[in-house]
């Protein structure tokens, strides 16, 4: 016979009885285990499942300054602007760091600045939409909260 | 039923393909822990030696010396490892699935007959062999262990699947997120088509583990797969900080193979021609050829 060929041996006895008990341990852990965690919804540290980038990029957020000017609408690039030093790799942390930002470009803008922001934030469940531009932050009557909105899922803002 | 069970439970055959997946692993074992296990990195005594053992285990494991018991105290060293230090203490890079797939293809590993190839104990086995005139021993073992990794791979790849079956990720939102978080700022991204783009990945990357986790098994779409799946993983490791995950899923294509495919193209590679040895097994008591 030659030697690569592959052969059914079956041993008899208790090997032959513990083999099986160890195969089907091990199948029944490899298949069951992210089974009862993923679609079971059972948490415990043994159980593992394979979930995979499930947490990475939480921190991601999306800002977009919009300055409105008599002759139409134009992005405007806070850093370039010299009010705003991003944080980790050219990012907005938070909602508040952006509208302290947007605060801070109607005062280089000086009066009648028309500034707006469309804010967005990555959550588990997609973007969640937390200014969509729609308000002048620079105006002092509006506070910017009554437009501010949440939308989970397929946020299409900025 | 039987078939299934002589498949999976009783059949043997060739060694080599999992002497390569025991090479392979040590290497990426040391790749991930190493770093990680020098001594002057250990808190307390416990620490200072699940490191010194798992240079020593992953060390045999590597030479093939000793190899049933390196690789039972690799996957040993490797369950402290992670229950102990991960779960136990808190260590939150010892918890996560890259670690738990290093772990688990460890523990499956033991149950292979790794050493009977590619390893000092086959160089052992053959010089005796040689020294009392007897032909070597053949490098044939159960292949149990082989298609549990086999099946590991494919439920990694179908329970990834499964979750990521969500408006979130099959509208290509949570893709962006992952690539925005590494090469993004806040402001838009300067990519044409970003969003498009995404949205074309999340659903290849679907369809790509799905196809992976039911097409290894079949022989015919097997080895074109294999290939689709290296890219996959490999533009997985270039672009994300993936660590050997993808290098782990990639080595472990191996225990879907025929192994009767791997001695042969191990033999034309080290020999230059296919030279079958012949060698009949011994004390068996029920045989039979199933390829």
């Amino acid at each position: 016979m030659a030697e690569d060929a592959t052969i059914v041996r079956r041993p008899a006895g208790a090997r032959a009885g513990l083999r099986i008990a160890v195969v089907m341990a091990c199948v029944l852990y490899v298949w069951g285990a992210p089974l009862l965690r993923q679609v079971g919804g059972v948490r415990h540290p043994v159980l593992r499942g394979w979930q995979m980038f499930s947490g990475a990029g939480l921190d991601v957020t999306q800002a977009r300054y919009v300055g409105v000017r008599a002759d139409g609408a134009v992005f405007v690039d806070p850093v370039a602007a010299g009010v705003a030093e991003p944080g980790r790799r050219g990012r907005f942390q938070t909602y508040g760091d952006a509208r302290e930002v947007a605060e801070a470009l109607c005062g280089r803008l000086g009066p009648g600045a028309d500034v707006r922001l469309a804010f967005r934030e990555a959550t588990r469940k997609g973007w969640r939409v937390k200014e969509r531009g729609r308000v002048n932050l620079c105006a002092p009557a509006v506070s910017g909260d009554a437009e501010r909105s949440v939308v989970t899922g397929a946020g299409r803002a900025p | 039923m039987r078939r299934f069970a002589d498949w999976l439970v009783w059949s043997e055959g060739s060694t080599r393909a999992v002497a390569l997946v025991r090479i392979g692993l040590a290497l990426l074992l040391w790749d991930r822990f190493a770093a990680d296990m020098l001594l002057f990195r250990a808190r307390d005594a416990l620490e200072a030696g699940v490191a010194l053992s798992f240079f020593a285990a992953t060390t045999l494991l590597f030479l093939g010396a000793w190899t049933r018991a390196a690789a039972a105290w690799t996957a040993a060293t490797m369950i402290v490892l992670f229950a102990v230090i991960g779960l136990g203490r808190g260590v939150e890079a010892y918890e996560h699935h890259h670690v738990f797939l290093l772990v688990a293809a460890s523990v499956l590993l033991a149950l292979t007959p790794c050493g009977g190839s590619f390893s000092v104990d086959r160089w052992i086995a053959v010089s005796r062999a040689s020294a009392r005139g007897d032909t070597p021993p053949p490098e044939r073992g159960p292949l149990y262990g082989q298609r549990l990794l086999a099946m590991l791979i494919s439920s990694v790849y179908l329970f990834a699947t499964y979750d990521k079956l969500t408006p979130a990720f099959l509208s290509g939102e949570r893709l962006q997120h992952v690539l925005l978080d590494r090469y993004g700022t806040s402001a838009p991204p300067p990519v044409p088509g970003f969003e498009v783009v995404c949205l074309l990945g999340a659903w290849g990357t679907v369809a790509m583990e799905t196809a992976l986790a039911v097409g290894l098994w079949v022989p015919r779409i097997q080895r074109p797969l294999m290939v689709a799946g290296a890219l996959f993983h490999g533009m997985l490791y270039v672009t994300l900080p993936v660590g050997p995950f993808s290098l782990t899923m990639v080595l472990l294509y191996l225990a879907f193979l025929d192994p009767a495919v791997v001695h042969r193209a191990t033999v034309r590679l080290f020999h230059g021609t296919f030279v079958p040895l012949s060698s009949e097994p011994r004390d068996d008591r029920s045989v039979a050829r199933t390829r």
